[in-house]
């Protein structure tokens, strides 16, 4: 059975304000429950967020003392929104990365409580690392089959806009839809990405990866993103790297989601083209 | 002489406009204005210098908010002006109106 990575998104616009006074909503396609598996464990190894104008604090909880010792704050964490450059310029900040982890349990729910001022906009990403999930089998490859059978190298444009409600991701953005030179019928790792505009959340999804998202965050701290899934993939050791069908490009999709309104970060994605299918499927 | 190569330098703001390419209903692609950006930076013998970009959307949004919330509040009332002693004088009450005729 398969491991899985996969990444949600959570947010609220124009919050109430105060301490932990407002609790944030799972993104249109995301969920904050933790998928049902039978086998292996998961658990939380990446998370960034922002607000919008503000410092912010996070209180990460769910129902296992196991997961966040506690329900009353559980794990808290600082989101410093305002450094380096000031309100609406940073993007994202991590709060896990790099060898942290939280536990969680088949079937739980995260509740994401925060700390803002009045009428900020936040929301928090986080990839949930699954050791077998069953029904998701999707195409991801590992970094040694990319490196063997890599052909040429692309830089694809493609540009999704964020939502007009801050927090939110923006329409789907077909892979092919603004830089259409994918070739039909060969295989391409999608191995990261850069942005011209700081940007919370860059998520990937498709029928290729089970229709669940993947991605990171391109954040002002976090730019470095032009060999995201290798990293990840390193970072984890399980298959990660995206792989799809050229013919598929136009069921390839990519969201932005950002603090701020509309903004349209014009993703350049970095990937291999392939002389055959790295997945060995 | 001053140790600055430049002084006085005014703070300024500008916009930067941000646009997106949509398909429209007719399948053409046409250009969507977005909301951009602020840029604040200094002149400098006529050379604009950047000193930060802020995305537009948040700023306006508060600047429709302190607009909002300056005219639901009530009118200031005109004080005298300050003693010079710290304390300001209390306004003076409002006349009544005269009776009706």
């Amino acid at each position: 059975m398969p491991p899985a990575i996969i990444l949600n998104t959570a947010s609220k616009a124009n919050t109430t304000g105060g301490t932990f006074g407002d609790t944030l909503s799972a993104n249109s396609g995301d969920t904050l429950a933790v998928q049902n598996f039978l086998s292996g464990g998961a658990r939380i190894f990446s998370m960034w967020g922002i607000d919008s104008d503000s410092i912010a604090e996070l209180a990460l909880t769910d129902t296992r003392t196991d997961s966040i010792h506690d329900p009353q704050y559980g794990v808290r964490f600082n989101i410093p929104a305002l450094i380096p450059g000031g309100a609406a310029s940073v993007g994202s900040h991590y709060m896990i990365s790099e060898g942290m982890t939280i536990p969680v349990f088949s079937g739980d729910t995260l509740t994401m409580t925060v700390t803002t001022t009045a009428a900020d906009d936040i929301l928090v990403s986080w990839l949930t690392q699954y050791d077998d999930l069953p029904g998701v089998s999707g195409s991801f490859a590992r970094w040694e089959s990319v490196q063997a059978l890599r052909e040429t190298t692309i830089g694809i444009r493609c540009a999704p806009v964020a939502s007009a409600t801050a927090g939110l991701y923006g329409s789907a953005r077909a892979i092919n839809a603004d830089d259409a030179r994918w070739t039909g019928g060969k295989y391409y790792a999608i191995l990261g990405w850069t942005v011209q505009t700081v940007c919370t959340t860059i998520a990937f999804s498709g029928q290729s990866w089970g229709n669940n998202k993947t991605g990171g965050p391109s954040g002002a701290l976090t730019t470095d993103t032009t060999m995201y899934f290798v990293d990840l993939y390193k970072q984890t050791n399980i298959p990660c790297i995206p792989v799809f069908n050229g013919y598929d490009a136009g069921n390839v999709f990519l969201y932005a989601a950002d603090g701020e309104a509309s903004t349209s970060p014009k993703v350049d994605v970095l990937a291999y083209q392939l002389s055959g299918n790295p997945t060995g499927a | 002489m001053s140790d600055f190569a430049y002084d006085n330098l005014p703070l300024v703001a500008r916009f930067v406009s941000d646009y997106s390419l949509e398909v429209g209903p007719d399948g053409n692609k046409r250009q969507v204005e977005l909301p951009g950006f602020i840029d604040f930076g200094t002149v400098i013998e006529g050379v604009f210098v950047p000193l930060e970009r802020r995305k537009a959307p948040g700023l306006l949004a508060d600047i429709e908010r302190a607009k909002a919330a300056n005219q639901s509040a009530p009118p200031p009332v005109a004080g005298p002006q300050q003693s010079g002693t710290g304390v300001d004088q209390p306004p003076a009450p409002a006349q009544p109106a005269a009776p009706a005729a």
